[in-house]
């Protein structure tokens, strides 16, 4: 187990402040037990430092109002981290505040890890990148006033890494490789994928991470809480947008991460597909608005990308096809489907079909499809498409 | 005054003349009746002659390929015995297939592939231009084929409430391949043995070098289950779970273990390496991310689909900065050469293991704003032009194709041979089957260097 020191030297007033960290050489297995056990310690070593950081303000500060003037104002200067909890590589800005220290007319002076990064009158805020995954970058700024008094501030800062996932429980197709996208009344999936690494290396497990889920900025309590990385959340409304935001924060709140994702909602998608007697459904040849058949005969099938369903089946869905202006009744092996038979005659079936919802009045999606056959050769009747029944 | 007799007679020979004209007439009615059933079934495709198993493609192939017109074109040489080399680009099948493979290598390697429509598994001969079928076992509509090792091959198709279902099979070895492309000899077909995998397995990723196979279940709590088991389905293992479902997994030669999310055009996708049940970030946060990851190597394909515009990126090495190639296109239409290329197919650029080389199809142009929503619905295609890129100099190259500028074809799911000298890959547009030579002096020919 090895120690280290961190020595802040201000001109004028020393502090000694230690930092011992401990390396872990830790194996396969042991990563979790050692991470909780540095956390512990950590922990442990950061209350006494508190209690002795309270104690040396009371027992400087207090003869300090019995003397005309005092050397330090203690640890005041609070320390603004932008972004509050950056990620590994982000640009970090610091300012520095302090209630009692007019920092403006103070001599600043800004370490990191324990060497200077900014110096000179006035200097209230400083930039920095944030160190790799697992690292610990110490800042401490110190300030000394005209009249010799001083101040000084500490932050830390811990990259993490969250990955927000997102996708939908809409329908799509079998064998489909593109995402299902959330549409109104869907439900959207989300997962986060949290990166808390100690800086010995060790990654905090998912079960001692306490996430915290915002929808539009309101935290959703129900699919929050310790070792929560997933929640199931309504989608978006209609042509809408959902700011969804997850919080990942250690036990005590020592390591902690956040991210943020925009997810929008899209109305479903009607695809008119053929079904080959052979092959299938020809999933890889959408039909066009324009299409030619080189039959007389063909099954079609609808496909409702990204509604809510469980299946193009879904009794909860409802299809209303027309073929050439008139209603026609599904005739295929499901409501998605229809046969058309042109075999009396030639010319363009104008397609028409309406999906709605049965629960869901937001959604309703029309497609259009002219699909001109390649017929018998009979005469073009008043109602040369019929439905095969 | 007429007796009886007589009039029987008359009334005899009457009938007689009446069913002589009958027949007469009933001759010609069928006779029309036939011409236009021959005519139907000519415009329909369905003119071809009785089933004959006395090719080496067997009669199914021929049948469906003459049946349909849209799919017709005797350009190449295939099929029909042992012919000249095919052309640099050759189109092997006319109907749609399921999947591909190559086994074999040098004067050994064919091009294994499944009918769609018949489940069957033919062989493509790529030095003389012969397709052998292999198997007769039926199964209708086989939508995806996966090739593991050897003899080894999952068909999945759709039961009918929409299922996925997925048959592991063996080709036996007792069979053979006697005709060697000899329209002469009688081909006598392998035997698929196998057995019905569970139904609704979304993505099924084949180990190399091994007879297992990754894939991607339902759990109850509505999420995926990564398992690892036997080709067969058996000695399952559970790697990990996610409560996301859509995954596509990439298993590597080298045994690493790729998770990348399923992508959509704008939409955050995050790639992953799987290691010890952990995910290990490979790419994170990138809009339409398609990944392709190399073996033996830390090198990696990206692209993305951003604001309606594709973009591809390369890394080399982890410690290398990600730099982006001047090519429109997305990862899905990229393979890597394999790491022990050797010959004229690749120039000589040294990386982890081997060169840095992969051949991307890259879209002549581009429509619409979402592409790869699109594209994955069968909504656009396009026509593709290949590329060679050397990851290590990040530089591109045009693969001039001898006689393919009248061929266009939207790559997918592209495959190459052990020795990095064929490419084979499915036109998304029909699912037919293509083979490119890259192995010839064709390729070492720069017309246009980034």
């Amino acid at each position: 187990m090895a120690k280290q020191e961190r020595h802040f030297n201000i001109p004028g007033k020393k502090y000694l402040l230690k930092a011992r960290r401990q390396n872990y050489a830790c194996g396969p297995g042991c990563a979790e037990k050692k991470a909780s056990s540095y956390i512990t310690g950590y922990n442990t070593r950061m209350r006494v430092r508190c209690a002795l950081m309270f104690l040396f303000v009371f027992f400087l500060g207090a003869p300090a109002y019995a003397q005309s003037s005092f050397v330090s104002s203690g640890n005041s200067i609070s320390i603004i981290m932008e972004p509050r909890l950056p990620a590994p590589g982000d640009s970090v800005r610091l300012s520095a505040a302090s209630s009692q220290t007019d920092l403006e007319r103070s001599d600043v002076t800004w370490y990191a890890n324990n060497e200077v990064i900014a110096q000179g009158p006035g200097v209230k805020e400083v930039a920095l990148v944030a160190g790799p995954l697992g690292s610990e970058t110490g800042v401490f700024v110190a300030a000394i006033s005209a009249d010799g008094t001083s101040d000084s501030g500490e932050i830390f800062i811990r990259p993490s890494e969250i990955d927000l996932l997102w996708e939908s429980d809409s329908y799509v197709p079998p064998f489909y490789r593109g995402r299902a996208l959330p549409s109104a009344g869907t439900m959207m999936r989300v997962q986060a994928l949290a990166r808390l690494q100690t800086p010995g290396g060790a990654l905090i497990p998912e079960r001692d991470i306490i996430y915290t889920w915002r929808r539009n900025g309101v935290i959703q309590r129900s699919v929050s809480g310790r070792g929560k990385s997933a929640a199931d959340l309504p989608s978006p409304a209609l042509f809408g947008a959902d700011i969804i935001q997850v919080d990942a924060a250690f036990l005590d709140g020592l390591f902690e991460g956040e991210t943020i994702v925009r997810v929008p909602s899209i109305e479903p998608v009607l695809v008119l597909y053929k079904v080959h007697p052979l092959f299938g459904t020809m999933y890889h040849q959408a039909l066009g608005g324009q299409a030619f058949i080189p039959d007389s005969e063909m099954t079609f099938t609808a496909v409702p990308y990204f509604a809510q369903a469980q299946s193009p089946s879904d009794p909860r869905l409802i299809y209303a096809w027309q073929v050439n202006g008139k209603d026609v009744l599904a005739s295929g092996a499901g409501p998605d489907e229809i046969t058309i038979n042109a075999g009396k005659s030639s010319g363009l079936a104008r397609i028409e079909l309406s999906l709605t919802h049965a629960a869901n009045w937001l959604m309703q999606s029309i497609g259009t499809w002219s699909i001109s056959f390649s017929a018998g050769g009979g005469s073009f009747g008043a109602e040369p498409f019929q439905a095969a029944q | 005054m007429l007796t009886t007799t007589k009039i029987v007679r008359y009334i005899l020979m009457a009938s007689v003349v009446f069913l002589l004209l009958g027949l007469l007439w009933w001759y010609f009615f069928l006779r029309s009746q036939s011409q236009t059933i021959t005519s139907s079934d000519s415009a329909r495709g369905y003119d071809t002659g009785a089933a004959s198993f006395q090719n080496a493609i067997g009669s199914t192939y021929n049948n469906i390929v003459s049946g349909i017109s849209s799919f017709i074109n005797d350009s190449d040489t295939w099929g029909t015995g042992k012919g000249s080399a095919p052309k640099q680009l050759w189109h092997v099948t006319k109907t749609p297939v399921a999947g591909m493979s190559f086994v074999g290598s040098g004067a050994t390697l064919r091009l294994r592939f499944v009918e769609r429509s018949t489940g069957q598994i033919l062989e493509a001969d790529p030095a003389d231009g012969t397709v052998v079928r292999l198997t007769n076992k039926l199964f209708p509509k086989t939508y995806e084929a996966v090739f593991g090792r050897a003899e080894d091959i999952i068909l999945r198709s759709l039961d009918e409430i929409g299922a996925i279902t997925s048959f592991s099979g063996t080709i036996a070895t007792s069979s053979s391949r006697s005709s060697s492309g000899d329209t002469s000899a009688t081909t006598s077909s392998a035997e698929l043995v196998g057995k019905q995998l569970e139904r609704n397995m979304h993505v099924i990723a084949p180990i190399p070098g091994t007879r297992e196979l990754l894939y991607a279940i339902e759990n109850p709590q509505g999420g995926v289950d990564i398992i690892r088991s036997l080709w067969d389905g058996s000695k399952k293992k559970s790697l990990f779970s996610s409560s996301l479902t859509g995954w596509k997994p990439v298993v590597l030669a080298d045994g690493r273990i790729f998770l990348i999310q399923n992508p959509a055009d704008d939409a955050a996708g995050f790639a992953y390496e799987l290691k010890d049940g952990a995910l290990k970030a490979q790419a994170r946060d990138v809009p339409g991310l398609t990944f392709l990851p190399r073996t033996s190597s830390t090198a990696f394909l990206l692209g993305e689909s951003r604001n309606g515009s594709l973009a591809l990126y390369v890394r080399a090495r982890d410690d290398a900065a990600i730099a982006s190639l001047p090519l429109k296109t997305v990862a899905d239409k990229c393979v890597w050469a394999p790491p022990s290329t050797s010959g004229t197919s690749a120039k000589k650029t040294t990386g982890d293991s081997g060169p840095l080389v992969a051949y991307c199809a890259v879209p002549l142009s581009l429509r619409g704003t979402n592409f790869l929503d699109d594209w994955y619905r069968g909504v656009v295609h396009t026509a593709d032009a290949w590329w060679r890129v050397d990851a290590n100099a990040d530089t591109v190259e045009l693969i001039p194709v001898d006689g393919g500028a009248s061929e266009t074809f939207d790559v997918e799911n592209p495959i190459v041979d052990l020795k990095g000298e064929n490419i084979a890959f499915m036109n998304a547009e029909d699912k037919t089957l293509w083979l490119l030579r890259i192995g010839t002096a064709a390729n070492s020919a720069s017309t246009t260097r980034q």
